[in-house]
């Protein structure tokens, strides 16, 4: 029965990196742009968020930044797809090798190591000094309640508001949306924006509370999960969120699988899940319909 | 309320290689149903198009309800009450009715969509007007004829008094057309003013007050429907201009070579496109099929050809059963194809004018050489570039010449010279001319006839009247999805076919 | 002049165009990337005449006298020379003066230097050389993999794990069939790696023909999981003393020697040491096969029609489903053949450190060689001058080897923003043409 708890524990845990980047990718696909570097804007923020977490001695502070250099590497997608209307995969994937450059660069240049660990803890003040919430926050990382609101109120944006409507129109028919006045360019900066945030967000989990440090490379291909579990959630903030939930319990199981099961298939399994998915009938209903093809006004 | 609703005066508008409106005036009274007719090319979408603003005139004036107009775009144009419905809708299939009409324009609470409200104000368009749509259905699961309705009250939520619709029937089933037609009463009953564009003149005589028809960018006249016939209207689309009949001589046509039997195909929307079609061709003939653009002939083309799976019937090529072939197989029993998008279908832009004389036959000797891989020989494919540059008059006569580079009328001859030269059995030809210079017109022509003479079986399959009249020897008019006529040429008017041609023929 | 003329001018201009943006976009990168060293490039040192300069600046002898123990010593870091300082001349003084101090002391890295270090380091001597194209083998190999499925419209993620798939083959077939002479053994575990990579690419080749399933997303899933799969496969076939995750070692006839070995003989001084091996040879040959079976092959012909205007091919014939399926084996083979390289002319075991990062590495030479084969072989060198050349920029000057990613980043983001620029003006230019034709 412990086990149990400690598991599911363990499973909203480990998605929440997975659940962000996933939501994060939602929005900029949602509006049209892939991007597939969210594996970069997480690593970005995680590099960030310890660095400045450490330098200013606020957690907040440093979650603060990373949705920061998240963002801006958001503006530079956006600017190499929607402005010049380049090759949305080939930016993605330039975004993913700069920020892993980026990140080991300033590590080496302002730490002096390519692991730092991280000094300050996300901590919710005052409520964390009340005895009875210490117990609860000291198990359980605020950020599961900051990532369990961004995907309730991501679902409301992006179905129930005029700003969600009218992203999610903009990545379906770009033209229709451009005959009735949207501006098509702004929407999709706007998703992709959104996106490097959320991406960013995610990274500073993994450094701040995950791990505990920055290290090369931390990331290690949960941005792609994250792809894969918006993909299985079929772009929606709540099914991504459960997919993610799915990808975490994975993880979690693994200190309890029997040893006969080696631990790189259990890895395997969100990325042959996601290949199956796509290759079923259910996996090709889904995506917005203008995905990945840059609008240009005739 | 001013007399009339629109007025255009004098209108001109050039584009690069045509004069699309040439002095048009064109008037519409208020709360009038009027119907613009004519054929491809005619010059009405263009006209339409200033209207709403999406063109600029070259000269002339717009008035809109007694006011002086100056459009710089489709906002100035609703701004002024009018709406447009255009024949590509613009639609999102996810999102639902009620979604879709207020886009842009959404009824909101702090940032939220009101949807109750958008949901309340299009059920009471819809009720007002009889469109009877479901606001909160999603449009992806709704039929075209329904999409339509949606479209019209998008129209009406952003207050338009005078709609335009551009060749609105052109997709619905019959009994969509008469459902449409009692909403453009009702919308009439109501004040408004209603301008569509089309080509089936049974639907312009049991819907439209007044009719304009238009000719190669001119108006031919203006005339209450009450006081005109099909027949009048069809003769003045067409025109009695004396016809270029080529020289030639008659025809002597021999065994059937193509026969297609009752054959059913479907359309990209997944509607019939092809009805029990049934027709034949024989050696040493061409079969001109006459129609307007969107009545089949695509899609017959295309199950011809092996690009599209046929539902039921029957294709044989000399007696041999081709039906649902692959191209390549088509292609190998004889058939040869000048499609009618030259640049998407007929030629890869960016290969040049020898990789692409040897298209669809590249993998035969002498082009190749089997040495574990099939090498490609390249003396072979430059000689026959060069010879057939030389015999088909391309220009530039530059076989390494991107084929991108060329001239309309130049590619039209790539695509005519690989086709011909190959010796195939049957020719298809669709729309062969569209969009090229005269005198590249004219040489299609004369090979087109050329082939006939060599006793190979032609099916031209065009939109373009005189072309079909000047070199067919036998005429078959195409009507939603079905032979709808044959004609001897001699037998051939131009009132006749028109009729046909717009559904008059039955 | 002709409308015709014209046109084919334009044609010969675009080529023009599609050399000079990747050269703009590299001297852009540099730019760049000099911006990011004279900014962030900061070094504290205590020279004579810094001393000099702070005793006019009116610092107190006694402070400087203090200082002198941190003369000549270098500070990469701030905070290191700032604790120094403190301790030096105490909390009073470092309160009053320590702006002043730093001022004096700071030292910014010429980025030229740098430049001028890696470059150095690269191509001056046959030392150098040899490293740019020893880490230039792998890369045209994972960069061609790119390159060829881009030629039939396709992108091709999946170097990664095609790569890390055949190189495993490689290995396998190396430590298992020992018995076997070097004629024999080393054309089967080409062929080996060429097979898994082929059958690697394959499977999203077959996905996407079939099932319409974008392989962007299924090669990316199936490079994690051949990931996670050969090192399953490392672990298994792992020495038991070994604590490095690596496999048995390859026969020696499986292993290719260092070009030193052949070089040397024939009086041309080359060091034993550098890792250029015979490999390079199979690159150069995959240079040449993927060019030749591009331009001159019926194959090649069909899969850059599909590459080109899929409906069209399809139109005349061609099996765009069939085509799909072989750009992609074909892709993955070469990519498969990286271990080569790797496995059989430098570690001689199978060990996934030794390929990281290449697949990825892949598409960026790809798409900077524009996706041509030659423009692949340049971009590789590129690469390996980079790659090589910044090792050495650890060792001379204060700048962390990681700007050298940096670069390769802003290089590519650059050729993919001039590539579209180049489209776009050479589409208002023929625009223009035609109407006034």
């Amino acid at each position: 029965m412990e086990s149990i708890l400690a598991i599911m524990a363990s499973s909203i845990r480990f998605s929440i990196p997975y659940t962000l980047a996933g939501l994060g990718g939602t929005y900029s696909e949602r509006s049209g742009v892939v991007n597939i570097g969210l594996e970069g804007m997480m690593l970005i923020g995680a590099f960030t968020a310890v660095a400045v977490a450490n330098a200013t001695g606020s957690a907040w502070l440093g979650l603060l930044a990373a949705i920061i250099a998240g963002m801006l590497l958001g503006v530079i997608h956006g600017v190499v797809c929607v402005t010049f209307k380049a090759d949305q995969i080939v930016s993605g994937l330039a975004i993913i090798i700069f920020a892993a450059g980026i990140t080991v660069f300033f590590a080496w240049l302002l730490f002096n190591q390519t692991q730092i660990k991280s000094e300050a803890y996300l901590r919710v003040p005052l409520l964390h000094d009340i005895p009875a919430f210490k117990v609860l926050f000291s198990e359980i990382p605020p950020m599961i309640f900051l990532t369990a609101a961004i995907v309730i109120v991501s679902h409301f944006v992006i179905f129930k508001t005029v700003f969600g409507l009218r992203l999610r129109a903009v990545g379906e028919h770009p033209q229709a949306a451009d005959t009735l006045g949207i501006s098509v360019d702004k929407m999709r900066y706007t998703g992709v924006i959104i996106s490097g945030a959320l991406a960013g967000m995610a990274g500073a989990y993994l450094s701040l509370e995950h791990a505990h440090y920055f290290v090369k490379g931390i990331s290690a291909g949960r941005g792609f999960i994250g792809l894969a579990s918006m993909i299985f959630g079929k772009w929606t903030p709540f099914g991504t969120a459960g997919a993610g939930l799915l990808f975490g319990f994975g993880e979690a199981l693994k200190p309890y699988l029997p040893k006969v099961v080696p631990s790189q298939f259990i890895d395997m399994i969100p990325y042959v899940l996601t290949i199956f998915v796509l290759a079923s009938a259910v996996g090709r209903a889904a995506p917005p319909a203008a995905i990945g093809i840059p609008y240009i006004k005739e | 309320m001013v007399a009339y609703a629109v007025e255009m005066h004098n209108i001109s508008k050039q584009f690069p290689l045509v004069l699309a409106n040439d002095d048009v005036t064109f008037t519409v009274q208020s709360g009038e149903i009027h119907a613009l007719v004519g054929e491809n090319g005619a010059g009405k979408s263009t006209l339409m198009n200033i209207l709403y603003g999406l063109l600029r005139p070259e000269s002339g004036t717009i008035t809109v309800n007694g006011k002086a107009a100056r459009f710089a775009g489709p906002g100035d144009a609703i701004a002024s009450g009018i709406g447009m419905v255009h024949q590509h809708f613009m639609l999102i299939p996810p999102l639902t009715v009620a979604e879709n009409v207020v886009l842009g324009h959404e009824p909101s609470k702090r940032g939220f969509v009101d949807r109750a409200r958008a949901n309340q104000t299009v059920k009471a368009l819809s009720d007002q007007y009889g469109l009877k749509v479901d606001p909160t259905a999603k449009v992806e699961t709704l039929s075209v004829g329904i999409e339509q309705r949606i479209e019209i009250i998008k129209v009406l939520y952003r207050g338009a008094e005078i709609l335009i619709l551009d060749e609105p029937t052109a997709v619905l089933t019959p009994q969509e057309v008469d459902e449409l037609f009692e909403i453009l009463r009702s919308l009439k009953d109501q004040g408004k003013t209603i301008i569509f564009i089309t080509h089936k003149l049974q639907e312009v005589m049991a819907v439209a007050d007044t009719v304009t028809v238009m000719r190669r960018g001119k108006v031919v006249g203006t005339v209450p429907t009450a006081e005109t016939t099909r027949q009048e209207i069809a003769t003045m689309m067409v025109g009695r201009q004396v016809l270029f009949r080529v020289e030639r001589t008659q025809a002597e046509p021999g065994e059937v070579v193509l026969m297609v039997k009752d054959l059913n195909a479907l359309d990209n929307k997944n509607l019939p496109a092809l009805r029990d079609i049934s027709f034949s061709v024989r050696e040493g003939e061409i079969l001109g099929i006459a129609g307007v653009e969107g009545n089949g002939q695509t899609e017959l083309v295309e199950v011809l050809t092996g690009l599209r799976k046929a539902q039921s019937g029957q294709v044989e090529l000399n007696g041999q059963v081709i039906t649902n072939y692959s191209p390549r197989l088509v292609r190998e029993s004889g058939t040869g194809h000048i499609p009618e998008d030259r640049q998407r279908r007929g030629l890869v832009l960016d290969f040049n004018v020898a990789q692409n004389m040897v298209l669809g036959i590249h993998y035969r000797k002498p082009f190749v050489r089997h040495l574990g891989l099939d090498v490609i020989n390249f003396g072979p494919i430059r000689e026959k570039a060069q010879r057939l540059l030389q015999e088909f008059d391309i220009r530039p006569p530059d076989h390494e010449n991107l084929a991108g580079n060329l001239s309309g009328g130049n590619q039209q001859k790539v695509i005519v010279a690989r086709e011909f030269d190959q010796n195939p059995k049957l020719l298809i030809a669709a729309q062969p001319t569209r969009g090229i210079d005269v005198g590249s017109i004219e040489f299609i022509h004369q090979r087109l006839l050329q082939a006939r003479d060599n006793g190979k079986a032609v099916l031209l399959i065009s939109a373009d009247l005189e072309e079909i009249l000047s070199i067919s020897d036998n005429i078959a008019v195409m009507y939603e999805g079905q032979i709808v006529g044959t004609l001897e040429p001699a037998e051939a008017t131009e009132e006749r076919l028109g009729l046909m041609m717009t559904g008059g023929g039955k | 002049m002709t409308v015709e003329l014209k046109l084919s001018r334009i044609f010969q201009f675009k080529t023009l165009l599609g050399i000079i943006s990747p050269i703009v976009a590299v001297i852009t990168a540099f730019v760049v990337g000099a911006l990011v060293i004279l900014v962030f490039i900061k070094s504290f040192e205590l020279t004579e005449s810094a001393f000099v300069r702070l005793a006019e600046k009116g610092v107190p002898a006694a402070v400087l006298d203090n200082l002198q123990v941190l003369k000549g010593k270098e500070y990469p870091n701030k905070s290191t020379f700032e604790k120094d300082l403190r301790a030096a001349i105490g909390d009073q003084n470092y309160a009053q003066y320590n702006r002043t101090i730093k001022k004096e002391a700071l030292t910014r890295e010429n980025p030229l230097t740098v430049y001028d270090a890696i470059f150095t380091a690269a191509l001056k001597d046959r030392d150098g050389w040899g490293n740019v194209i020893y880490r230039a083998t792998p890369l045209i190999l994972t960069g061609l993999a790119v390159a060829l499925a881009f030629q039939c419209g396709l992108f091709n993620i999946g170097g990664e794990g095609q790569m890390v798939m055949g190189g495993f083959a490689i290995t396998w077939i190396g430590f298992t069939f020992v018995k076997l002479p070097a004629f024999l053994l080393i054309p089967m575990c080409i062929l080996g790696g060429a097979i898994v990579g082929g059958i690697w690419g394959g499977i999203p080749g077959y996905l996407k023909a079939r099932r319409g399933v974008h392989e962007v997303v299924t090669t990316i899933m199936l490079n994690w999981i051949a990931v996670a799969f050969t090192q399953y496969l490392t672990m298994a076939y792992k020495p038991k003393e070994s604590w490095i995750p690596h496999t048995y070692e390859i026969a020696k006839s499986a292993q290719l020697s260092r070009l030193a070995h052949y070089l040397n003989p024939l009086g041309i001084d080359f060091p034993k040491s550098n890792l250029l091996n015979t490999a390079v040879l199979l690159s150069i040959f995959a240079v040449i096969f993927a060019a030749y079976l591009l331009r001159r092959t019926k194959l090649g012909y069909e899969i850059r029609s599909v590459g080109f205007n899929p409906t069209a091919a399809e139109c005349a014939g061609i099996n765009v489903a069939k085509n799909t399926v072989l750009a992609m084996a074909i892709s993955g083979a070469m990519a498969g053949l990286a271990g080569v390289n790797q496995v059989m002319g430098y570690k001689h075991r199978f060990r996934y450190g030794v390929f990281e990062g290449m697949g990825f590495d892949g598409i960026g030479v790809a798409f900077i060689g524009r996706n041509s084969p030659l423009g692949v072989v340049l971009a590789a060198l590129l690469f390996g001058i980079l790659d090589h050349g910044g090792l050495a920029i650890d060792v001379s000057t204060k700048v962390p080897r990681e700007i050298i990613l940096v670069l390769k980043a802003v290089i590519l983001i650059f050729v993919v923003i001039s590539g579209e620029i180049t489209k776009r003006v050479i589409k208002r230019i023929q625009k223009r043409q035609e109407a006034r034709a």
